[in-house]
């Protein structure tokens, strides 16, 4: 019963949980495993094999098939006024991602799959809390719903053109269009020049302090965005560095948090 | 009327541009990765500084936005013109088409000779992303338009199995007709770019005159490759090969010079405009 609720809380849009395009994920992880300490590197490798690189996305294959379907409610976050998290239950990145924490601390005691799962979700859940899709401000209901908006698709003045677009998705896949035949390396490459110099900033704080930041980063959008709303070129093109942004966070925490975990 | 058409006309190119992953991304991209691995570390440093990103990523930046209200001006940037004699460039045409070497001009007028540290940042930043975009621009074989009254006969289109081709999105988007549609940047770059020192020495050697006439080169073999009314999907093995000797060879020279003008404003050097300076 529960499974046919969650299917169709999911087909409803309720808990969309948004990934970013795979190749991003998947140069997130790569420049994440760069960062890592060598014990960290090495556990990544012993429960996850050394393909490591594409482990991403797991979650969303899995909800695919059918399994797995509590995880789209993993990778949600919420903020209240203040821009603190909301962390009532486990249904959330935030708790789940300090449980895996303490499961890849405490491997010892746990077989293979439990420390495979709870790695999945460092990487994974790391990635989802920094997409703006995934993030509900309670000052903007909004947020917590897939709207529709208006893109524009080029033209002038009153001859320009919109296409009808959904808000989460935009924020999946909505910056990979100019950058398309781009390798996970070269995605690699970029988040280095363009935001390594903030990687000692971005890795530090817990888990809560990142979902207040992110919630800093997010909530100027929702001053303007909303059902309806109209975004042009010149703003898609300016948040794109936002989107970049995120990618890069969330890289540079999935370091931290393996690092933290495998001390 | 005239100017609907045309920016009608613009606006479905660019479409098609944006849909075929054609040269505005992946060849533009190409090149400017080519470029930034062959940039001396000071140029790299200085162009990461400026930029806050990689050569590549803004390498369709004016594709992207040219579109915008903000950056109209910058639609018409984008493609150059031959002399009447169908040898030399034309350097200071201001007609929409043909302006994209007058901004590579200005452009490294205002920034050559270390004059860019003079300039704000930003303003640096700009001219440096519309550069990495003219200099691929310049290469295109399709960006170099003849005049009609000297070349009437190049004004005609292709067909693919039957269905009209512009001649110009054949070759805006010849990796792609070329099955290379996917490569990526370090795909090309480790299996085509295999220059000699001595050719890109040539390549980077002479003035801006000097790679007009070049550029007029590229856009005559174009022609003689892919010919009026010809079925792209039915190319013969010998035209294939000669389609992508001349892609490959676009954007290695439009990269190895990308690199050579980044390297020359960053060491406070310029490219002379004129053999007669």
């Amino acid at each position: 019963m529960k499974k046919i609720f969650l299917a169709l809380a999911l087909i409803c849009g309720v808990y969309t949980a948004q990934a970013w395009n795979w190749v991003y994920d998947q140069a997130a992880l790569l420049l994440a495993y760069e960062n890592m300490t060598p014990a960290a590197q090495t556990e990544l490798k012993k429960y996850l094999g050394e393909d490591y690189s594409k482990q991403v996305q797991t979650f969303q294959k899995a909800r695919k098939a059918g399994n797995l379907l509590e995880s789209a409610e993993w990778e949600q976050i919420s903020l209240d006024m203040d821009l603190k998290p909301v962390v009532a239950d486990d249904k959330n990145a935030i708790a789940q991602l300090e449980m895996a924490v303490e499961v890849v601390k405490n491997r010892a005691t746990k077989s293979n799959e439990e420390v495979a799962l709870a790695m999945h979700k460092l990487i994974e859940l790391t990635i989802a809390m920094h997409n703006v899709g995934n993030i509900s401000l309670e000052e903007f209901p909004y947020s917590k719903e897939d709207f529709e908006f208006q893109q524009s698709a080029g033209g002038y003045g009153k001859k320009e053109k919109f296409r009808t677009r959904k808000w989460k998705h935009f924020w999946s896949y909505g910056f990979s269009v100019f950058h398309s035949v781009w390798s996970a390396d070269m995605h690699v490459r970029e988040l280095k020049v363009c935001r390594g110099r903030n990687k000692e900033q971005y890795m530090a704080g817990s888990i809560r302090d990142w979902a207040t930041d992110m919630g800093k980063v997010v909530k100027p959008l929702y001053e303007w965005a909303g059902p309806d709303c109209y975004l042009s070129r010149l703003a898609h093109s300016q948040y794109e560095e936002l989107y970049l942004d995120g990618v890069a966070r969330a890289s540079y925490r999935i370091a931290a948090l393996f690092n933290e975990a495998t001390k | 009327m005239k100017k609907i058409l045309i920016i009608t006309i613009a606006f479905v190119g660019a479409l098609g541009v944006y849909n075929a992953k054609a040269w505005g991304h992946q060849a533009h991209g190409t090149t400017a990765y080519i470029a930034e691995q062959h940039l001396t570390p000071e140029a790299k440093k200085k162009a990461h500084y400026y930029l806050k990103h990689t050569l590549p990523y803004y390498a369709s930046w004016m594709d992207a936005w040219k579109f915008s209200t903000k950056f109209r001006q910058v639609n018409s940037w984008h493609t150059g013109v031959a002399m009447e004699d169908g040898v030399n460039y034309n350097m200071k045409s201001s007609k929409f088409p043909g302006r994209v070497m007058r901004h590579l001009v200005k452009a490294l007028a205002e920034l050559g000779d270390g004059k860019y540290k003079n300039l704000p940042d930003s303003v640096v930043r700009q001219r440096l992303i519309n550069m990495i975009h003219y200099v691929g621009d310049l290469h295109c074989p399709c960006h170099i338009n003849f005049p009609k009254e000297t070349f009437p006969h190049y004004r005609y289109s292709l067909n693919n199995n039957g269905k009209r081709l512009s001649f110009h999105r054949y070759w805006d988007g010849s990796l792609a007709w070329q099955g290379r549609g996917e490569w990526t940047y370090e795909e090309f770059a480790t299996l085509v770019d295999k220059v000699s020192p001595e050719q890109v020495a040539v390549w980077q050697s002479g003035t801006l005159e000097d790679w007009g006439r070049d550029i007029v080169k590229l856009g005559h073999r174009a022609h003689e490759i892919t010919t009026e009314g010809m079925d792209v999907s039915k190319m013969t093995k010998e035209q294939k090969a000669a389609s992508i000797a001349l892609t490959d060879e676009a954007i290695l020279m439009g990269g190895y010079r990308l690199a050579y003008v980044l390297n020359t404003i960053f060491s406070d050097g310029n490219i002379k405009t004129y053999n007669e300076e």
